[in-house]
């Protein structure tokens, strides 16, 4: 904190009362008049207060008279106000980069308005937050990954240290053969040296093998269970987190990030490791043999670590860059290669394939720029090493010349120095995959840190639905404090079909999320059967909801495969009930292995029309209490919509049914119509007395009709 | 409707209660069941590689009449009678033997021996081979002509090949 803000604290507790404390403090850029000043507003246990510490212009509302607060979302800005006896006040103003804050500040202040929390509950959960921030280490987290499976990495190292140190002894064995051996011609030193070396190189080798294939099988371990942890993770995440990610960036993290962590916790671990030690033991031997020589060999030391540490303060950036701009490229294509169809009928292809180009074009730039930082590095770092070779061979060469030092220890020294600037190479080519994988495991990490769907509450039930649906006061919005639904109170009978119409976004299909628990609703509640959905067992309430939507999903597999995706043990003759139900046997009939037919990534090798009936065929099988019908026959012909039609009617016969339309025909028939618009109920009752009403419902009734009539007429005049 | 309902619609017959023949005149079967004779009729599997031995008995205009769930349970003439119009009904060759498979531009060209004899095939990308279960392969050809492989049968050299194509 700064002393300019300790200075505001202490000028608002003074306008504290004793036991009155401060819960939240929000920092605003803009004062009451519009111009670019600090302002603080404050939540205490008892008040909101807004302070200007350059005007001194301090605003305050006790919590108990203020009746509502509102979040304002303007151009460039926005605007908290609040009710307070019967007039409506500005509180603060801010820019968006504020907006975050001051949506959460209205919904605390909400909260405590609403009595949803009691202040003090607010900060204990604040707290916990903060608690949660504090994440621990990536690279202990990544180390930690591992412990699962430590023997084998035991074991791996093992061999890794055994293979190292075999290679130290060569260039021993060649001083003794070039001064002893050559020098005084012994052959059969000769033979014993050589005999030696073959067994060692022998050996080496086998131990290399070892260690390549331990280290692999390690490897792969490590990245199934990560893999594995990451995906059962991302299933259980809740849909908002699927709204903000995106299936792009999601399948990056899970095969691309996890592929480079891999890397680093075998290969690179077992190098870093590896290769400090090499470079120790290296040391200690040249030290020994010729102190000397070894002043020439430590010249590139400086240089490769001010290298590696100027490389590794910038690398992250770059790399994170990479990896943004690669999760572009494989969003772009989850987009558009399977909607191809969509490209192709609107002519997009050129441009599609020029915004392709762009993203890929960023990934080339953001690549060269690592590349002119390694250059800037690395090629300093190989001549500083070879200049300091070409010294040791002139200084020792002068060394032997003037016989203080034997030719074998001069060319056993020379040996050993490739080998001591070798792991030092390692070491520096291991900061950019280690650099890569650093930034791979924050953002698998990311993901594994985040809360899962709402678990079942310790006394939730298993509750066998009867049908009878209640939302009472439910207000709901995917972002804090924008509601696309406001109020809504609607209650469904067992049995009942009911319709619910309203213009696009009305909040329609937002209220069905709701009632599976896919959202929870931020203010009011649902019950079914009386019981609030949230203390139904989550398992439970969506086993007993099914769901037919306008695309609806079909995954790769067979039409069996999809039909029964709900149940596990479904036995073959409900499979086929189920089909003939939704009318969708005799198609299944026909194609070359029926029921075991493959039917292509998201169902390709199916028309629309077959889709929905399979989907249909889903839904009979999993013999849902409720059901909803999300725009289903909205996207097929009308003979097919005829057929699905055919097929609902089965389907709704006995239960409890919700149906989302587009096309108001579809619901002439239902027990009642639940008209909404902008996320209220505007209209309720059956479609008779909605039309003799004249209201939204008689309004769109006649465009539809309208419509229908002038897209006859053209066919007729075509035909 | 509830799904007990719409299964209780299926004509699902014990297969003990059936008795089939052959009817050569018509080249198709001759079924009997609880006193009712229905002619014309041909086997048809609604899942020719996972429950090979549920059937659908439906006459040649696809009138479907009754459903076994597991033929094995006729009596062995009846069995015999099935078996042999399925075999003539569905042709599935086994393979028993790949000579040889190469892929060249998104195609797999099959060079194999089958229980039928020896032909070749193509195959389009990976798609079209399917793992049914351990041990069974399907595979669709471009034709739509379907394969299949027991690989517990296969000869190592055969298992080679498939190995690059699963």
């Amino acid at each position: 904190m700064s002393e300019d803000e300790g200075e505001t604290d202490n000028i608002i507790e003074e306008e504290l009362r004793k036991e009155e404390n401060i819960l939240y403090k929000f920092e605003t850029d803009i004062d009451t008049s519009g111009r670019y000043s600090k302002g603080f507003l404050y939540i205490t246990t008892e008040k909101i207060l807004a302070f200007y510490p350059e005007t001194g212009e301090v605003k305050s509302y006790p919590l108990n008279k203020v009746k509502s607060i509102r979040y304002l979302d303007h151009v460039g800005g926005g605007e908290l106000e609040v009710e307070i006896d019967g007039r409506i006040e500005s509180l603060v103003r801010f820019t968006r980069a504020k907006s975050a804050d001051f949506r959460k500040a209205a919904i605390i202040i909400d909260e405590i308005l609403t009595e949803t929390v009691k202040p003090e509950e607010l900060q204990a959960q604040e707290e916990e937050k903060e608690e949660e921030k504090g994440k621990a280490d990536v690279m202990i987290r990544l180390v930690a990954l591992l412990k699962p499976h430590w023997k084998l990495g035991l074991l791996a190292t093992i061999s890794s240290l055994l293979a190292v140190s075999l290679s130290l002894i060569p260039p021993m064995l060649m001083k003794q053969l070039i001064d002893d051996a050559l020098a005084n011609g012994k052959v059969g030193l000769l033979a014993y040296l050589t005999f030696l070396l073959v067994v060692i190189y022998v050996l080496s080798t086998l131990f290399g093998i070892a260690r390549e294939y331990t280290l692999s099988l390690l490897g792969e371990k490590i990245v199934y269970d990560l893999r594995r942890k990451l995906y059962e993770h991302v299933e259980r995440l809740p849909l908002s987190f699927h709204d903000r990610y995106g299936s792009g960036r999601l399948i990056s993290r899970i095969s691309d990030d996890t592929s480079r962590i891999r890397w680093f916790l075998t290969w690179g671990i077992q190098s870093l490791v590896i290769s400090t030690l090499q470079i120790v033991a290296i040391g200690v031997l040249v030290f020994t043999m010729n102190p000397y020589l070894t002043m020439f060999a430590l010249i590139p030391v400086p240089v490769i670590v001010l290298g590696i540490r100027y490389y590794r303060s910038r690398a992250w950036r770059f790399y994170h860059r990479i990896w943004r701009k690669w999760a572009d490229v494989s969003a772009m294509l989850v987009d558009t290669v399977p909607g191809t169809l969509i490209v192709k009928s609107f002519s997009r292809e050129k441009i599609e394939a020029q915004r392709f180009g762009e993203k890929l074009w960023d990934v080339v730039k953001s690549v060269l720029r690592t590349v002119k930082l390694r250059l800037q590095v690395f090629p300093l770092m190989g001549l500083s090493t070879s200049i300091s070779i070409v010294l040791i061979w002139w200084f020792g060469g002068l060394g032997v010349i003037e016989k203080t030092l034997s030719l074998g220890t001069l060319t056993a020294f020379v040996s050993y120095m490739w080998q001591f600037y070798g792991p030092i190479n390692t070491l520096s080519t291991l900061m950019e995959p280690l650099q890569t994988a650093l930034t791979s495991a924050e953002r698998v990490f990311e993901i594994l840190d985040m809360k899962p769907e709402t678990e079942d509450e310790e006394n939730a039930v298993d509750l066998n639905i009867k049908g009878r649906i209640k939302f009472e006061n439910v207000s709901f919005g995917y972002e804090p404090n924008v509601y696309v639904l406001r109020n809504v109170s609607l209650e469904i009978e067992p049995g009942e079909v009911v319709g619910i119409v309203g213009p696009s976004g009305s909040g329609k299909t937002t209220l069905t999320k709701l009632l599976l628990r896919l959202y929870t609703p931020d203010k009011g509640r649902i019950l079914i059967d009386g019981v609030d959905i949230r203390k139904i067992k989550l398992r439970s309430l969506r086993r007993q909801i099914g769901v037919v939507q306008q695309e609806p999903l079909i995954f790769s597999g067979s039409v069996a495969d999809n039909i029964a995706y709900g149940v596990n043990d479904a036995k073959p003759e409900e499979i086929i009930a189920a089909a003939k139900a939704a009318r969708a046997h005799e198609f299944i009939m026909s194609l070359p292995a029926a029921y075991d037919t493959y039917v292509g990534e998201r169902g390709s090798r199916l028309s629309g029309g077959e889709r929905q009936r399979v989907a249909i065929a889903r839904a009979i099988l999993t013999d849902p209490k409720i059901l909803v019908l999300d725009e289903a026959t909205s996207s097929v012909d009308t003979i097919t919509e005829k057929q699905i039609q055919t097929a609902l009617n089965n389907l709704v016969e006995g239960r409890t049914t919700i149906i989302i339309a587009h096309r108001l025909s579809t619901v002439k028939n239902v027990d009642k119509i639940i008209v909404m618009k902008d996320g209220r109920i505007v209209e309720v009752g059956r479609h008779d007395e909605l039309i003799k009403k004249k209201g939204l419902y008689a309004e769109l009734w006649q465009a539809q009709f309208e419509e229908e009539k002038i897209s006859l007429s053209q066919k007729v005049r075509v035909s | 409707m509830s799904l007990k309902r719409f299964v209780e619609q299926l004509p699902l017959t014990d297969p003990k209660e059936v008795k089939i023949e052959l009817d050569e005149k018509r080249n198709s079967l001759k079924v009997l069941w609880k006193g009712r004779v229905y002619f014309n009729i041909l086997p048809k599997k609604p899942f020719p590689f996972t429950r090979k031995y549920f059937i659908i008995l439906a006459t040649k205009g696809g009138e479907e009449v009754l459903y076994l769930k597991d033929y094995r349970q006729l009596d062995d003439k009846s069995r015999a009678a099935l078996e042999e119009m399925i075999n003539r009904t569905y042709f599935i060759p086994t393979i028993t033997r790949i000579k040889n498979l190469v892929y060249r531009s998104g195609t797999y060209r099959w060079d194999v021996e089958t229980d039928r004899g020896p032909i070749e095939f193509e195959t389009h990308g990976g798609r079209n081979i399917l793992k049914v279960s351990d041990d069974e392969i399907v595979v669709f050809d471009i034709n739509k002509n379907i394969y299949r492989i027991d690989t517990k049968k296969l000869d190592k050299k055969s298992l080679f090949h498939l190995y690059f194509v699963l």
